[in-house]
């Protein structure tokens, strides 16, 4: 397990280099040069030349590489991703920000929509053709064709503007309160750590909506995955044999599920992956200063620092969520780790 | 520049200019403080610049940064040494909502207090809201049509005539900014000193439009491209969707063609290549008409964004930028301004509103050139 462990690490290590690595050179091939945000209207040639080196745009490209991952200095290897060309602040301290606002938002998603999911999947799998494998078969269709930023929309407009029942779209926390101090930048943690229970009321009921949207899109792909697995493992061998053998229901589901795991453990950390940047709409739908929104201004600003920043950031956090999936993976089969 | 004590300085002119007073009105012009701004200085940031663009602004205001997100919020409170006395409203905080729609939404259930930027149809929608009032003022905004003098077929003055005539500009109004506009007469803004209106205008006249086209020569091959803020498409939109449908109208086929804020500012402003593009973000901040001619149209102008060039207007320009008469200034003015309008330098569309939604129980709202509320002269 150790020596598995170990080698998916490294594996993984270089493999989130080489992603940063070709995000750098084709942010630089782009048709747009960041410069004119620092220059301004009608400038000199001398102003643009002192610009490029500010921006350090006038080395080659191998030496910006070079910068970049700290041979001359902070970088990479260093533990540092750089300043951003747009705030001046440090990509890191601004992704240490913003970060646990989309982990908070995807993590929580993924719970609820996994209770939603798991449940019912194997419910419709034990009676398939039943009512509520029909209105499985409806959702799934139905959740699927919708964009999430419009079912955000819809829920501000139901639950917030019409009844009055969930907080405005303005963030994580009312703009009345204050924050609570930083530890984690988690603003569910540090407002407990804080004691600071109206701040973390707050904050959780701001997250509802966002989270409702994001699982409802979620619960689709999952329950269908879970019911499709279910089936398969219900209608194996074994299964049968425990059913002709007379065992509990119970401990024929738990073996059910233990089986049939494997696929749906292994598209959680698909959609993980996904949703850490693809959950931009939802951010921006409701106002959360989130990765996604991050990204997304870096790559519109021409903000290469930022840009290179958040890729690697999310190529080693996506490393990490599949380690983690594959080890439980091999938890629940440990034929995985024999292959 | 001289000194005469701690809060007065004389400054004499070689010779008198009527744009120095309104210059030092322009908001950009705020002042450091000396001791604060020093106290940050570092060998690579001599002069504190990156300090003040990045962390804060060590200055006289009445009011204090005391937290700032970036690309989040920031939370201003009271400075209890201004001396100007202590602000009606002690704690600001201004919280990016991307969505128009959010805005909307917060304004209306008193979630928010103050709110701008809206789309004129979500505006058009508060006038009759119970608590909520909008705020409205033709001051500087508007929205024009530049086409660059080095790139064909914009340096043809008939394609230029065409486009302008071409333009629906009460369906626009109605339309796209449900009547929270008026037609734009001139290339300087109407509420600024020196405005005057051109004898040459364009009006809505597609059978004069397509005659132009026609005597230009120009074959339109469908490759002409109309730009635009791709940030902005809530509310130029409707305005480029309605231009495009008018150009077609005459056969001039252009494609729409959103383009990032960054790169739409790094093509107007740094590169100056922008062929053709709709534009709603000029606004000249000196409150002149002289300080908008000089930064737009003087031949290299700061702002000169299409490359254009008139002997007459910067000669006309030069004569009267010391000229100390008034009427004689005006007079240049005009000159000024109808030679813009002849060679169709923009396609003035329209002066839009600068609005702003608010509860009813907020006062103070006034209008200033840069478009900003002064948070000083709030009352709730």
């Amino acid at each position: 397990m150790r020596r598995y462990v170990l080698r998916r690490l490294a594996v993984g290590v270089l493999q989130a280099l080489g992603i940063t690595i070709a995000v750098f050179f084709v942010i630089r091939a782009l048709p747009a040069d960041p410069v004119s945000r620092i220059v301004g209207m009608n400038p000199t040639e001398d102003s643009i030349r002192q610009a490029r080196h500010a921006l350090g745009l006038d080395m080659s490209l191998f030496q910006q590489l070079l910068t970049f991952l700290g041979f001359h200095g902070d970088g990479v290897f260093t533990g540092s991703l750089g300043t951003s060309w747009v705030s001046g602040s440090t990509v890191l301290s601004e992704i240490a920000i913003t970060l646990p606002t989309t982990i908070q938002l995807i993590v929580t998603s993924f719970i609820v929509a996994l209770v939603v999911a798991i449940p019912i999947g194997m419910a419709t799998a034990r009676r398939p053709g039943g009512k509520l494998d029909k209105g499985v078969f409806g959702y799934g269709l139905f959740a699927g064709a919708q964009p999430e930023f419009w079912w955000g929309l819809i829920f501000i407009f139901v639950f917030y503007f019409k009844m009055g029942i969930a907080p405005a779209p303005l963030g994580l926390l009312d703009p009345e309160l204050t924050a609570p101090k930083s530890v984690t930048n988690f603003v569910l943690i540090d407002s407990l750590i804080a004691g600071d229970f109206t701040a973390f009321k707050s904050a959780l009921g701001h997250l509802v909506l966002p989270v409702l949207t994001l699982s409802f899109l979620l619960v689709g792909p999952l329950l269908k995955m879970t019911q499709q697995s279910m089936s398969r493992v219900l209608s194996s061998e074994f299964i049968l044999y425990q059913q002709a053998s007379g065992l509990e229901k119970k401990s024929i589901g738990r073996s059910t599920l233990r089986s049939a795991l494997a696929p749906i453990i292994t598209l959680t950390g698909i959609l993980f992956g996904f949703m850490l940047s693809g959950a931009v709409l939802v951010e921006s739908v409701f106002s959360l200063n989130g990765l996604g929104q991050y990204a997304v201004a870096a790559v519109l600003n021409l903000d290469f620092p930022a840009v290179q920043g958040v890729i690697l950031v999310i190529s080693v956090i996506s490393l990490f969520v599949y380690l983690g999936l594959d080890l439980l993976l091999a938890k629940i089969d440990p034929r995985i780790l024999v292959k | 520049m001289k000194k005469i004590d701690d809060y007065t300085v004389q400054i004499t002119q070689e010779k008198e200019n009527k744009l120095f007073l309104p210059a030092l009105t322009i908001f950009g012009m705020g002042m450091f403080d000396k001791e604060g701004m020093e106290a940050q200085k570092t060998a690579k940031d001599p002069w504190s610049h990156d300090y003040a663009n990045t962390v804060n602004v060590p200055s006289f205001g009445p009011y204090c940064l005391s937290k700032w997100t970036k690309g989040s919020e920031f939370v201003l409170t009271a400075n209890p040494k201004y001396y100007g006395g202590k602000p009606a409203v002690s704690k600001i905080v201004l919280r990016k909502v991307p969505q128009s729609a959010n805005r909307l939404a917060a304004i209306r259930t008193g979630a928010a207090q103050l709110t701008e930027r809206l789309t004129p149809k979500e505006f058009a929608s508060l006038k009759a809201v119970k608590g909520v009032s909008v705020g409205s003022v033709v001051g500087n905004e508007s929205l024009f049509l530049n086409m660059n003098f080095k790139v064909a077929p914009w340096d043809n003055i008939k394609v230029r005539q065409a486009v302008a005539y071409a333009i629906n500009y009460d369906k626009l109004i109605k339309n796209a900014y449900y009547g929270q506009a008026k037609k734009w007469k001139s290339l300087v803004p109407s509420t600024y000193p020196g405005y005057s209106v051109p004898k040459t205008q364009y009006t809505y006249d597609p059978a004069k439009a397509k005659a132009l086209l026609a005597a230009s020569g120009y074959k339109d091959d469908g490759s002409l491209k109309l730009t635009y803020v791709a940030e902005k498409e809530s509310t130029l939109g409707p305005v480029v969707t309605q231009i495009k449908a008018d150009l077609k109208a005459i056969g001039l086929d252009v494609q729409l063609d959103p383009l990032p804020q960054t790169q739409f500012g790094d093509r107007q402003l740094t590169k100056r290549d922008l062929p053709f593009a709709v534009n709603d973000q000029e606004k000249p901040i000196g409150v002149d008409a002289g300080y908008a001619t000089y930064l737009f149209f003087i031949t290299g102008g700061l702002n000169n964004m299409d490359n254009y060039s008139n002997k007459v207007v910067d000669d006309t320009y030069k004569a009267i930028a010391t000229e100390a008469d008034a009427t004689k200034r005006n007079a240049g003015l005009a000159v000024i301004q109808e030679e813009l309008a002849k060679d169709v330098a923009w396609v003035p569309v329209v002066e839009f509103a600068t609005q702003w939604a608010y509860s009813s129980k907020l006062s103070g709202i006034t209008w200033h050139p840069d478009n900003c509320v002064r948070f000083f002269d709030l009352k709730i």
